[in-house]
């Protein structure tokens, strides 16, 4: 390798470079001093940077950067949302899962209906248990209610018929 | 919002469709046996007519026997003729279906006499059809769902 191919393998950083570069790149310092005082040249300006960029980091306050961020979730998310509380969850959570909302609210009451429209298909104990009109010419007809549903009498034939 | 919405009328048009499927006429099955019943003899009510013991046993009459049995699917307004022994006969008509509770007609030429009887689900019609004669009458119990 020549210094014009290990040119821009100096200053990589640590991994940057395959096994195969990264060997000749060795073998061509090892070889040349000039190359060698570029890429100490690299390094002390990496050093450089690195505390430049630590030491204002340093100086920054991060402490309220997380109470930042979570105050302006709500402000984007709830769009004029009640105050916070577990009333305010309670909506936010209603308001996120409709369709889950309006079907758990709903659930009670169809299965309400079903429970009635089943009682009033199959019970016999409803108000209605029979209603009975009887006519006859020259009878005298009778109705004896029973549990088990009424019983239509017209008594004996008379004299003639 | 908009599945929401979705949701919701389809429940409702569940539930219309439901309601309008009811509310159609549809066969009903019902089962219609014809008895005789007097008052003299050996007081007894056959195995077949245990299921109408109760109310056979409200009467005055105690020897119960079964001489005929129609089953049929009835339509609305449409009757349906039970002979009789002896040549007469008894006509059922199904009047509606609602809810269960079903609306017949009996009208019985031999006693000259016609009831319009409205039973709940499970309930029995027990009428006698024929004018008592020597200790002796003709029945026929109507029950829906045969």
């Amino acid at each position: 390798m020549k210094c014009a191919g290990a040119a821009p393998l100096l200053g990589s950083r640590p991994g940057e470079l395959d096994p195969t570069e990264e060997a000749a790149l060795s073998a061509h310092l090892s070889s040349c001093e000039a190359c060698r005082a570029r890429q100490a040249d690299h390094e002390a300006l990496a050093r450089v940077v690195e505390n430049g960029l630590l030491g204002e980091a340093a100086r920054r306050d991060f402490s309220a950067f997380a109470d930042g961020v979570m105050a302006r979730i709500p402000a984007a998310t709830w769009r004029g949302a009640p105050a916070p509380g577990l009333l305010g969850r309670v909506l936010e959570l209603l308001r996120r899962h409709r369709v889950l909302a309006t079907a758990s609210a709903l659930a009670p009451a169809l299965a309400a209906l079903a429970l009635y429209l089943y009682i009033g298909r199959t019970s016999g104990t409803g108000p209605l248990e029979f209603s009975v009109e009887v006519t006859s010419e020259d009878l005298a007809p009778m109705v004896l209610d029973t549990s088990d549903g009424p019983i239509i009498l017209v008594g004996e034939a008379s004299d003639g018929t | 919002m908009r599945s929401a919405r979705t949701a919701v009328a389809a429940v409702a048009a569940l539930l219309l469709a439901s309601t309008a499927a009811e509310a159609a006429d549809s066969p009903l099955p019902v089962r219609i046996r014809v008895l005789q019943g007097s008052r003299q003899g050996t007081p007894g009510v056959p195995p077949g007519l245990e299921d109408l013991r109760g109310q056979l046993s409200a009467t005055a009459y105690v020897r119960w026997e079964q001489a005929g049995e129609v089953q049929a699917s009835m339509l609305p307004k449409k009757p349906v003729s039970v002979a009789l022994p002896g040549g007469e006969s008894v006509t059922v008509t199904l009047i509606e279906s609602r809810s269960g509770a079903a609306t017949f007609e009996v009208s019985a030429p031999a006693s000259r006499t016609q009831s319009r009887v409205t039973v709940a689900p499970g309930k029995r019609i027990v009428q006698q059809v024929t004018a008592e004669r020597g200790g002796s009458a003709w029945f026929v119990t109507i029950r829906a769902g045969g």
